[in-house]
């Protein structure tokens, strides 16, 4: 009798997360991938279309991708560009900012002003990103400064120019998410014990050895959850986009990511069956990151 | 070996969503409206909530005929603006809570919606119908009916119309330079040329908005080509966007934009300034330009949000858009909302009935918005640039519905907008424009 108690008791726990996650994303993520497969109007299993929609969005969706240019451009191509430009951007600044910030003063009044920006909603700093790019040097600030520090100047269309308009947008991010990637590397470098470091240093080791060799491996475990925390926001970024690309997603659609595809697909074009297979692609492209994760998370635990 | 993850990490997390949750939980507030005077005596008669996409002065203007309407019945109206409006709508009906009555400026999507049986009729069942059709009668034409109508079948009543063949100018500045207001394509590129040599910039435009682009495209396409092609184009798409006609259109777009010293920073700075960015370019407190074209509400954008300083007819005032062949004349193009209905309710019909009304029409003519009501006395309307934009709607012999909104959504609301972006920027490549668009329409229909 206490033996089958025992065996219920983990259930019995378990059982409001589970419904919690079996009613808002188990049935939500099935009822997605089924209506991948339909036209979808209305979110209805109506107009059965099978594979067309997959079909469609990788030969000749050129939104979505396209490889026919060089170098290939769609909402694909856009996600796998902000992963290898903003992700090691973001990592490395919050990593330098976090140990140079170590070494002064100040160092909670430095590590407060950059973590500000994640106290702003995306849209608000979206917007505040636009005034800094308008074309319009009366109004923003980075033309302003260009024109004023440069003789015959001309200002650029940040975001109206299809080859800034990606790097325009990651630099925002990148402001908005540094904060994030530097307050947790900097509480795992207090971690570090100071004998270690204190070590370093009596046999001669230089404060760039110190940093390559000892600070940076051992930051490893941290370092590699902040990156798999930044490349998932990458796979889902949408929020900045929407609002610093317009409806349309940059100029030519040229900003669109998956995830703005497949807002527009659905809710702006009424597509729903379309929208739902850019889902699901998303869905497996988030999956092996997901897995490397759990892995990460088993193997920490056995040690 | 232990790994280095502190324990206060955890925290970080958690005042993260904290300050999230915060930040999420104020944006309500920022959003919350409604007719401040319908609070406690209407909770009676019900409340009904109301979609629309005017913000600024036009949602000023649209509040004056709401608490004109609560004075009289007593109902409250929640008016909720959104800038994505048909994505919030398609979302609400899916998720079983559409809202009472929504205004919106796409027939195509209406006609979507009628289809799937998901807007109540107007003038069904005969002897029962929410809007009395000698009602209708009496306020629209014929023209302004059908935009409303599918399969014979009223859904939508077109409460609002603005004409977008409207070019803005400076009287003055075009004094200065000692030119008359452009009849024909030639003058208006006299007149940008005159003011490219005097070292000004002829044309502002904000194209980050793509309607703009459509807009000023439909403008060309229906004067380089019949009324029929016009819609042949857009509705049905029996017209391909191949076909020479459309290419002549296109190409003659492609060459203004392409003009370098026309527009401030050339298709490039086009693509990248918002609309209202686009009218500050020529009507604002550092203005750079001296003509914008769209629509009529420009008027009235200009005189509540970009500038109130400047004063109708002295300092902004608008001609036709110019005609370019004189065999097909200059036709108006223009927009509109129409009222739809998504959910029954004695509150709802009250509102339909009531912007049928002279009372409702003659109000929101006041304000100096666009309406189509025949029902409206124009020598109530204050101002002499809005009587002009009345009267030019009224007199129109050809109205032509903006085609990008007759468009499917995809293509209309979403492709086009991208394509004629890439035509401003490259407009050496109108072949391979076209043929995206063909192949893009070939898709949506």
């Amino acid at each position: 009798m206490s033996r089958q108690h025992s065996r219920l008791t983990p259930w019995l726990f378990a059982a409001p997360a589970a419904v919690l996650i079996a009613v808002f994303i188990v049935y939500p993520t099935l009822w997605t991938i089924r209506l991948s497969f339909y036209g979808g109007q209305g979110f209805n299993f109506t107009n059965f279309v099978g594979i067309d929609n997959f079909v469609r969005l990788l030969t000749s969706d050129q939104l979505f991708l396209d490889l026919s240019k060089f170098p290939p451009g769609g909402a694909v191509i856009n996600n796998i560009v902000w992963l290898l430009l903003y992700t090691p951007l973001v990592l490395a600044i919050g990593l330098i900012v976090a140990v140079l910030a170590d070494k002064v003063r100040y160092e909670s009044f430095i590590k407060s002003v950059i973590f500000l920006p994640m106290a702003i909603s995306a849209t608000a700093a979206g917007i505040i990103w636009l005034f800094i790019y308008s074309p319009d040097p009366n109004i923003g600030l980075l033309n302003a400064l260009l024109t004023k520090v440069i003789p015959g100047f001309q200002p650029i269309s940040w975001t109206g120019d299809v080859n800034l308009v990606n790097p325009a947008i990651i630099v925002a991010a990148v402001w908005i998410n540094a904060g994030f990637v530097m307050v947790i590397l900097s509480a795992a470098l207090k971690g570090i014990p100071t004998e270690v470091l204190e070590a370093a240093r009596v046999d001669g080791a230089t404060p760039l050895q110190i940093f390559a060799r000892i600070q940076v491996p051992l930051l490893g475990p941290t370092i590699s959850v902040v990156t798999v925390t930044m490349i998932i926001y990458v796979i889902k970024m949408f929020d900045l986009i929407f609002v610093m690309g317009g409806n349309n997603g940059g100029p030519l659609g040229v900003a669109r990511v998956i995830a703005f595809t497949q807002y527009v697909e659905t809710f702006n074009n009424g597509r729903a069956g379309y929208g739902s297979a850019v889902a699901v692609i998303m869905l497996l492209l988030v999956i092996p990151v997901m897995l490397f994760n759990i892995r990460r998370f088993r193997a920490e635990a056995g040690r | 070996m232990a790994t280095f993850v502190p324990r206060k990490l955890s925290l970080i997390p958690i005042a993260f969503v904290v300050a999230l949750v915060a930040a999420c939980t104020q944006q309500p507030a920022a959003q919350s409206s409604g007719s401040p005077t319908a609070s406690a005596s209407a909770a009676a008669k019900g409340t009904i909530t109301v979609i629309a996409q005017w913000g600024g002065g036009e949602r000023d203007a649209f509040q004056k005929v709401i608490d004109a309407f609560t004075a009289k019945t007593g109902i409250a109206v929640n008016y909720e603006q959104s800038r994505s409006l048909e994505a919030l709508v398609r979302t609400r009906v899916a998720g079983g809570n559409p809202p009472d009555i929504v205004f919106y400026s796409r027939p195509g999507p209406i006609g979507e919606w009628a289809k799937a049986g998901l807007l109540i009729p107007l003038d069904e069942p005969v002897g029962k119908e929410i809007l009395d059709p000698k009602a209708v009668d009496a306020a629209l034409g014929k023209s302004f009916q059908d935009l409303g109508r599918f399969n014979g079948t009223l859904y939508g009543y077109l409460f609002k119309a603005d004409s977008k063949s409207t070019f803005w100018y400076k009287p003055k500045s075009l004094q200065a330079l000692g030119k008359q207001t452009p009849k024909t394509w030639d003058e208006l590129l006299a007149i940008a040329n005159a003011y490219k040599s005097a070292g000004k910039t002829p044309f502002g435009s904000g194209g980050k908005d793509g309607w703009v682009l459509t807009d000023w495209f439909e403008n060309i396409m229906s004067r380089v080509a019949s009324p029929k092609d016009y819609n042949d184009l857009h509705v049905t798409h029996k017209l391909a966007w191949t076909d020479p006609k459309v290419k002549k259109a296109l190409t003659t777009m492609a060459q203004l934009f392409g003009t370098a010293g026309y527009f401030p920073g050339g298709g490039q700075g086009v693509i990248g300034t918002q609309f209202t960015d686009g009218i500050a370019q020529a009507f604002g407190k550092n203005a750079t330009a001296e003509m914008f074209y769209e629509g009529g509400f420009v008027g009235s954008i200009i005189g509540t949000d970009i500038n109130k300083d400047l004063k109708p007819g002295d300092d902004y005032d608008f001609f036709t858009f110019p005609s370019i062949d004189s065999q097909f004349g200059t036709p108006l193009t223009g927009g509109g909302d129409l009222a739809i209905m998504f959910k029954d309710s004695a509150a709802g019909r009250a509102l339909m009935q009531y912007i049928v009304t002279k009372d409702a029409a003659d109000i929101y003519a006041a304000t100096g918005n666009g309406t189509p009501s025949k029902l409206v006395d124009t020598s109530k309307i204050p101002s002499a640039l809005a009587k002009k934009l009345h009267e030019q709607i009224a007199s129109a012999t050809v109205f032509l519905f903006d085609g990008s909104d007759l468009a499917p959504s995809a293509l209309g609301g979403d492709y086009e907008f991208t394509a004629l972006q890439d035509l401003v920027t490259h407009p050496n490549d109108v072949d391979r424009i076209a043929e995206g668009l063909e192949k893009f329409a070939k898709t949506a229909y």
